[in-house]
């Protein structure tokens, strides 16, 4: 998932540099403030383990192997900051050290591995261990499910960033002048890969470690000790807001749906390229393409809206039933491999 | 007396057969030449810098001003020429800069992008890439579609599609090189001292200092581990002890690092560290930078001249 | 309270989360310009004990003061105090792989007396002039990960001595250097005292003990002190070394027959056997 160098253009890269230099100096404040002069060591020290990890490879089925990122690890351990950090001054000392670039990319690198996934993980992880209190196999089956998503996740931007390329930078007889491939083929490539292979070397490596924590260093996993009845307090809030957030959720998703008329795919891409105000040619074959690339979006034998809105909510259910499937049978691997 | 099987008989020793094919690594051994080629890595470019040729006499801040500008040149230009000039130019810089040419030339295309070259390839086709047809190679009946691809009733090479790979591959190349001239010839912590001075904070180069330090610690430390357990073991490992070595080398840098960052934070404590960070440098120029400085300047200025007026 | 007297430890108690004892009803003193061992077995607390007496950790009971002021985490948050007593005690660790964490070697050396404040100029002449004495001069652009373990550790004692410390502790410092190292370090600690310094070391090498100190504070393996006194006192007491294991009792066993002496690193040792032939064991 690593951007070399080349593949984006300067319209790509420099706003991820936008995005990333805020948040990274949000993160030293907000560590700062946490661990105070330890944080230059511990982070120093998280970067290294965040590296080797990167260096691990890990087999996959049918005699290859990939190795994971451990974002999602480390923001399990020490939180989603300090493994923004950690995890982005892993891949600078990459980009920097082994030459194989990636020195103009470094700010989407680290956006998508070092931000994306370890928030995102980290949030998962936290909505599904919730109040699992010692319930360790709960606190593994979240980290699978977290490390399985997030990496998928990240996956998707960087297959965005990389897909947009030939709409947004291309000569005025069509040639692209960067990555060549466009959205439709970029995203289910990437897709492919990290849903099949590298979704569950990540959540592998990711569950098999909480696991070994769990047992050997439980303080490492538990959210800071909190009194009896503050700790009752802010659980069932969680949870209040946790119901009230998912119905909003479950409202809102139809309605966007009938309101646009079309499937996911459609309206995705073309009205984020209307708003960024690029008119590219050939763009209108790209409905045509989208309904062939996502038929499960649709439900055979009905039209019109309602069948899009139906197809979506059927494919969502069932996407992640098989997500939770997957993270399922992943930690039963991995209670079994102990 | 006890002890009767600690007797000593050196036998000899069996004829060797070789198991597998050689040329497929498990998946433990791709880790370690990972971690061997990390230190070898290192071991390359001390031996390059020690050579001394033109990148190396050059001072860091203002070579990673120069190449670091040249990158970002790179990733702007249009013309495929321009490119191919550009590449030239960091083939003449490993000369000068007593890099084997062997060596650089493999380095940038036969191990780094080589995949990117793979992913490229199919990008001739306007399957992936619309454009005017240059040459023909299949012709179905009508228009299928596969998956979310439409394939044409004629697959067949595009003046586009080739003019994109071209441009895609040499872009790579360029800017992949410019980063192996400015690794090979340039110390780490020179590095990190050059960045200091263009405003990146204190706080990042010394962590990232740190941090390249302590990942040969703990690149060593399970390269020690390995060899005292290979020492111990009797024939090739298997799938599942496999997959405990590499999580148990996990968890053991896991726990490692954690230990480690607390005692190197004592260490600091005990020399004086309360909160800022404090460095000194010794950087001095010489008259080659600014003919350097000089010198590439007006080179991507000219360059860049050329894509854009 | 005796101005003579640099630390003064008082029923100190230290243990590792709540669990492992490593310190258990220390007291001793230490007086300026003395050159003291701590004697002990592995795991019998000696670098737990440097780490409090440099102010790192912090024990559950006990007091330690330094130049009569109380040691505690609290003064130490203090900017003023915590200078000064940085100032004072220079501490060598154990593991030099954790005490070297910068990138180079001239990072390293200079990273003491920039943190307390020292004039550019100043830091330059010191560490020039330490880096001459130890050789290492020759090595401060390398990183220290490229470094041998003797040059580790010279690079680890010079970055604590240019802060110019008054007060030295060094945790097992001859360990894994080979003897012209170790005989280097051994003038060089002469060097050291004959300016003035206090010099506190921990090892279990006795022999070694005997060449850089004048008293002893021998622990045992309940983590307590044994005893003190002259180090040549102490070395001759074979019953307290044999005690606290810093010498053991070799069982050898020649062809069926056993017998039983103490036996240590006392250099180059040998015995005769009554049993005729005499051959020597070497250690
Ligand atoms: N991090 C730690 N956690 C728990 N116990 C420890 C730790 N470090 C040391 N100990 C224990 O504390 C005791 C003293 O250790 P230490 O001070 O390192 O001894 P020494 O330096 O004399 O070898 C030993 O019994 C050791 O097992
Ligand atoms: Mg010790």
């Amino acid at each position: 998932m690593h951007i070399p160098d080349g593949y984006l253009s300067p319209q790509t890269y420099l706003p991820f540099y936008g995005i990333m230099l805020p948040l990274w100096y949000l993160g030293s404040r907000i560590l700062r403030k946490a661990l105070n002069a330890k944080q230059i060591p511990l982070l120093a020290l998280s970067a290294a383990f965040s590296f080797i990890i990167m260096m691990f490879n890990i087999p996959v089925p049918g005699g290859s192997s990939g190795h994971a990122t451990g974002s999602v690890l480390i923001a399990i351990i020490l939180g989603p900051w300090a493994a923004l950090m950690a995890v982005s001054m892993a891949l600078i000392i990459q980009a920097l050290l082994f030459g194989d670039g990636g020195i103009t990319a470094i700010g989407a690198n680290c956006f998508n591995v070092a931000f994306v996934m370890s928030f995102s993980g980290y949030y998962i992880y936290r909505l599904l261990s919730f109040n699992s209190g010692t319930n360790i196999p709960r606190r593994i089956f979240a980290a699978c499910v977290a490390a399985y998503v997030s990496i998928n996740l990240a996956a998707f931007f960087t297959a965005v960033e990389f897909g947009i390329q030939p709409y947004i930078a291309h000569k005025a007889d069509g040639t692209p002048l960067y990555g060549p491939y466009s959205l439709d083929v970029a995203v289910p490539i990437m897709a492919f890969e990290h849903l099949a292979v590298f979704g569950f070397i990540e959540a592998l490596v990711t569950g098999l470690v909480v696991a070994y924590i769990a047992r050997s260093d439980p303080s490492m996993l538990n959210i800071p000790a909190l009194s009896k009845s503050a700790y009752q307090r802010s659980v069932s809030s969680a949870r209040r807001r946790l119901w009230i957030g998912l119905g909003i959720l479950i409202l809102l998703t139809p309605l966007g749906l009938i309101a646009s008329g079309t499937a996911w795919g459609e309206w995705g891409l073309e009205e984020i390229m209307q708003m960024l105000g690029f008119e590219p040619e050939g763009m209108k074959n790209m409905s045509n393409l989208w309904q062939s690339a996502l038929p499960g979006y649709a439900l055979p034998g009905l039209n019109g809206p309602i069948a899009s809105v139906v197809g979506y909510l059927f494919s969502a259910v069932v996407g992640t039933g098989v997500v939770l499937l997957t993270a399922f049978i992943i930690s039963r691997f991995v209670f079994r491999g102990r | 007396m006890k002890l009767q099987w600690l007797k000593t008989d050196y036998g000899c020793p069996p004829s060797p057969q070789l198991k597998g094919s050689p040329g497929k690594k498990s998946y433990i051994e791709k880790t370690l030449k990972g971690i061997t080629s990390f230190f070898m890595n290192g071991l390359f470019s001390e031996e390059i810098i020690s050579r001394g040729g033109l990148l190396q006499s050059i001072d860091p801040r203002v070579k990673v001003l120069t190449l670091g500008l040249l990158v970002v040149a790179v990733s702007l230009y249009k013309h495929l020429s321009v490119l191919l000039i550009v590449y030239f130019a960091t083939v003449v810089l490993a000369y000068f800069s007593r890099i084997g040419l062997r060596f650089f030339l493999l380095r940038v295309w036969l191990f780094i992008p080589l995949f990117s070259g793979i992913i490229a390839l199919p990008a001739l086709l306007n399957v992936f890439v619309p454009g005017e047809p240059i040459f023909d190679l299949v012709t179905f009946k009508n228009e299928t579609a596969l998956g979310p691809l439409r394939i044409p009733g004629t697959i067949s090479i595009t003046r586009q599609g080739a003019q994109s790979v071209s441009l895609f591959i040499m872009r790579v190349a360029a800017s992949v090189s410019i980063v192996v001239l400015l690794t090979l010839t340039t110390r780490w912590s020179h590095l990190l001292k050059a960045l200091r001075v263009y405003r990146v904070p204190q706080f990042f180069t010394f962590i990232l200092g740190m941090s390249y330090r302590y990942i040969h610690l703990l690149l060593r430390q399970i390269e020690d581990t390995h060899l005292a357990r290979k020492s111990r073991t009797i024939g090739r490992e298997k799938g599942v002890s496999g997959r405990t070595w590499t999580v148990s080398q996990i968890k053991f840098v896991l726990n490692r690092s954690m230990s480690t960052g607390e005692k190197v934070y004592l260490a600091m404590v005990s020399r004086g560290f309360t909160y800022e960070l404090k460095t000194m440098d010794n950087f001095t120029l010489k008259p080659v930078d600014y003919i350097w400085t000089a010198g590439s300047l007006t080179a991507i200025a000219i360059t860049l001249g050329v894509t854009w007026i | 309270m005796d101005i003579e007297n640099i630390f003064e430890i008082r029923n100190l108690h230290y243990s590792f989360s709540g669990k492992y004892t490593a310190l258990s009803d220390v007291s001793f003193d230490i007086r300026r310009g003395e050159r003291v061992v701590i004697l002990g077995a592995n795991g019998s607390g000696k670098s737990s004990l440097l780490n409090i007496l440099d102010g790192l950790t912090f024990p559950q009971k006990g007091e330690v003061r330094f130049m009569g002021h109380t040691v505690s985490e609290d003064i130490l948050k203090d900017e003023g105090f915590n200078r000064f007593f940085r100032n004072r005690v220079g501490f060598v660790f154990q593991n030099s792989d954790i005490q070297l964490f910068c990138s180079t070697v001239w990072d390293e050396i200079t990273f003491g007396p920039l943190h307390l404040d020292l004039h550019p100029d100043e830091v330059k002449t010191r560490v020039l002039e330490i880096s001459e004495l130890l050789g290492i001069v020759k090595l401060w652009d390398r990183a220290p990960y490229q470094l041998s373990g003797g040059e580790k550790k010279k690079v680890a004692i010079a970055s604590t001595i240019a802060v110019n410390p008054d007060v030295l502790l060094f945790d097992e410092p001859t360990n894994g250097l080979d003897p012209r190292s170790q005989a280097e370090l051994v003038d060089f600690l002469e060097i050291l005292h004959k300016r003035g310094k206090t010099i506190i070391t921990s090892t279990h090498d006795l022999n070694i003990a005997r060449m850089i100190s004048d008293r002893a504070i021998v622990l045992n393996e309940c983590h307590g002190v044994e005893t003190e006194g002259p180090t040549p006192a102490i070395l001759e007491d074979t019953k307290i070394l044999l005690k606290v294991n810093l010498i053991h009792e070799h069982i050898h066993c020649h062809d069926g027959e056993m017998h039983r002496h103490p036996h240590g690193h006392l250099g180059d040792h040998a015995h005769e056997h009554k049993h005729g032939r005499g051959h020597r064991h070497e250690h």
